[in-house]
């Protein structure tokens, strides 16, 4: 571990370091480096940084996640607060978990609580995702083909939650031939 | 696990910290953990410093998600609210706070300096410490303490010639097979790391986290003495949603370290450190 001070956890690392093998580095210094490029997507109050190939799916999701981000207090004129940047990071950092590079985007859309949605409805599926805190997540899965339906909310183990999306996927790309 | 925990004379513990991750709290400013060190800390810790925040972890379960984008999200609204360190004065001892984390590290200054014993220092502190720090957030109004995972750290520094030579002497340290194989056609390796995760199980339930371990070679700044670092995280959730739930996590964890650091290391090494059970 060869932090930046500025991450340093641990008092003692500064008592050791840990160049690698042989010292001058001529044959290659050892360090499996992370040599993906870095790419930024940066939309109103939303600055994302993301290293390898960008997701189809996350320019069109953070600008949309970036507007709600702008709503003001009582935006429902119910009284509802306006979204928490917290809930914004939070489905932006389970949709990179969960999707993979051409999943198709969701809609997003603010919850009466402050939270956001993150919703599908095609191909005969309907799955929704809401933030109830950073870590913890209502999540709706109906089927209308196999008849399906469950919801749960989802902490650690997210196992039923990525089955779903994968089925959601799957169902989208073979209709769409891809 | 009702066997007594293994105990060692010499162990070579240089650092050990005990963290607290929780939702975050938006009232934590970095004006309120100003106050919050005057209030409680200041004293014990009278020199403070200011570091980028840590990232939030969780341990999770399944399989993993297809998913392999991987983003950091930051808010370009406002700046984030520090990671305030308040030190003690001869910096062996840290407390580490930020919106949604709370710990407390005690690093090894010399060699006479003792490892803190767990049960009669370092779980005690930590109680005190974390139960004012809920105290304070709950009498200013700031929110809720709502933790969410729980973290024993214990950082191992072995040196050269306590019973290895070189960086690719792993196997001296850790109970592994010689990796020359056995026709003996490659050489001793000119240096080894390792890491791994052990599942920490819960009978009916969802697992509580992880043990964690990694050893890695380097170099002692002090005087360039070559050393493996051996570091072993407990990581999960508290045992239950009270803040005991976070302590007994500390006390499980805080075990699987040590049973844990019993298990992986070899035979040879604890009669060096002085095992006594």
């Amino acid at each position: 571990m060869t932090a930046l001070a500025t991450d340093r956890w641990l008092l003692s690392e500064d008592d050791y370091y840990s160049e690698r093998y042989p010292p001058t580095a001529t044959h290659g210094s050892g360090e499996l480096a992370d040599r993906r490029q870095k790419h930024v997507v940066e939309s109103g109050r939303l600055r994302v940084e993301v290293k390898g190939r960008i997701p189809a799916w996350l320019k069109t999701t953070v600008g949309a996640v970036a507007r709600l981000l702008e709503l003001d207090p009582n935006w429902d004129s119910y009284g509802a607060p306006p979204v928490d940047s917290g809930h914004a990071e939070a489905i932006l950092n389970l949709l990179a978990e969960i999707l993979d590079d051409n999943a198709p985007s969701p809609s997003v859309v603010p919850t009466s609580a402050g939270g956001v949605q993150a919703e599908w409805h095609m191909a005969g599926i309907d799955l929704e995702i809401e933030t109830l805190s950073r870590h913890r997540f209502a999540f709706f899965f109906e089927d209308e083909r196999t008849g399906d339906e469950w919801d749960e909310i989802v902490t650690d183990d997210r196992s039923r939650l990525y089955r779903s999306v994968a089925d959601l996927v799957q169902r989208v790309r073979s209709e769409s031939g891809c | 696990m009702d066997a007594p925990l293994p105990e060692f004379e010499n162990p070579p513990v240089v650092e050990v910290a005990l963290a607290v991750q929780f939702e975050p709290i938006a009232g934590l400013t970095a004006p309120q953990l100003g106050l919050l060190w005057a209030a409680h800390y200041r004293k014990a810790y009278p020199k403070v410093e200011e570091h980028a925040p840590l990232d939030s972890v969780i341990e999770r379960f399944g399989s993993k998600g297809p998913g392999h984008a991987d983003v950091r999200i930051q808010m370009l609204n406002k700046p984030p609210t520090p990671r305030c360190w308040f030190l003690s004065d001869e910096g062996s001892e840290l407390i580490q706070v930020q919106p949604d984390r709370f710990a407390h590290n005690w690093r090894k200054t010399g060699d006479a300096d003792e490892y803190p014993r767990y049960d009669e220092h370092i779980k005690k502190t930590f109680i005190e410490e974390v139960t004012s720090f809920q105290d304070y957030i709950e009498e200013e109004e700031l929110g809720t303490f709502a933790p969410n995972q729980c973290e024993v750290t214990y950082v191992n520094h072995i040196p050269c010639g306590t019973g290895w030579d070189s960086h690719g002497q792993l196997a001296q340290i850790l109970s592994l097979g010689e990796l020359q194989g056995a026709d003996g056609f490659l050489p001793e390796a000119e240096e080894l790391r390792m890491s791994g995760s052990f599942v920490i199980p819960r009978e009916g339930e969802a697992p509580l986290g992880r043990l964690r371990f990694s050893i890695e070679p380097a170099f002692r700044r002090a005087d360039s003495a070559p050393i493996f670092r051996l570091n072993l995280v407990a990581r999960g959730r508290p045992t239950d949603d009270s803040i005991g739930g976070v302590f007994g996590f500390m006390d499980i964890g805080r075990e699987w370290i040590v049973r844990g650091f019993a298990a992986i290391t070899t035979p040879k090494m604890h009669r060096i450190w002085g095992r006594k059970r």
